[in-house]
């Protein structure tokens, strides 16, 4: 129990569109590395499915928003796909639900 | 996921170092609790999600550069699950922040704040005290919502 949950990546890039597949955990050790790891050279759209995220905290909706934020400047958007109920719920808590892509 | 290991040697009431490294070990003891508690699945996922913050809360601000700990003990009583976090770091209620702006547009979207906000959204209980140089911030949530 002394290593922490990784937070996987897996990237999947198609022409301008960038899918990653995440699985591991969005807290305040695994966060930054949503920011350091994904090239956002030539995208416009950054697809995160989250079909093996159990959970989302505020450090990972905080880097969502700084992604969300670089793209916006290139007319850009992150989209989240595979929700569960209980982390749509925090997305829409946080007023991020827009981003979900049903 | 959260991997279930039984850790054997820990259980609640808890001191444990106030670490970001110590978030996952809190929260595997925490959902394992909760399940000796038959805590319905989405009282489980809103207690975990905020004690994450929380804790993390405690463990990013309590004791600034110092080295602290973090007490945490739990209870089930009344349809209510509880956990209790108390810390001797500087005097500090989470509560009587603003809540965040959630409503404009995510370019002029404040980053921060959000962490208590998202505790408060999810929880049923949440409440402060400031006792003995104590910092008592307990939650709790309905076990058969």
């Amino acid at each position: 129990m002394n290593d922490n949950k990784k937070l996987e990546i897996e990237q999947i890039k198609q022409g301008n569109v960038l899918t990653c597949k995440l699985s591991g955990w969005l807290d305040p050790n695994t966060s930054p590395s949503l920011i350091s790891e994904i090239n956002l050279n030539d995208i416009t759209v950054l697809i995160f499915d989250m079909t093996n995220i159990e959970y989302v905290f505020s450090s990972g909706i905080r880097a969502l928003l700084i992604l969300q934020k670089t793209l916006e400047k290139v007319g850009g958007q992150v989209k989240i796909v595979n929700v569960s109920d209980n982390i749509r719920n925090i997305f829409e808590y946080a007023g991020l639900d827009s981003m979900i892509d049903a | 996921m959260l991997d279930f290991v039984y850790l054997e040697t820990k259980n609640f009431p808890l001191v444990i170092e106030a670490k970001l490294n110590k978030l996952e070990e809190v929260l595997t003891l925490l959902k394992n609790d909760m399940i000796k508690h038959h805590v319905s699945a989405d009282g489980q996922f809103n207690m975990i999600t905020a004690a994450e913050e929380i804790f993390a809360n405690i463990a990013s601000y309590a004791y600034e550069n110092e080295e602290g700990t973090v007490e945490i003990k739990t209870s089930c009583q009344n349809n209510i699950y509880s956990v209790c976090f108390k810390d001797r770091g500087k005097k500090y209620n989470p509560l009587k922040n603003q809540d965040p702006d959630t409503t404009t547009a995510y370019k002029d979207r404040d980053i921060g704040g959000l962490g208590v906000f998202l505790a408060k959204k999810v929880s049923d209980q949440i409440s402060y005290r400031y006792q003995n140089g104590w910092n008592i911030l307990t939650v709790g949530v309905q076990v058969n919502k």
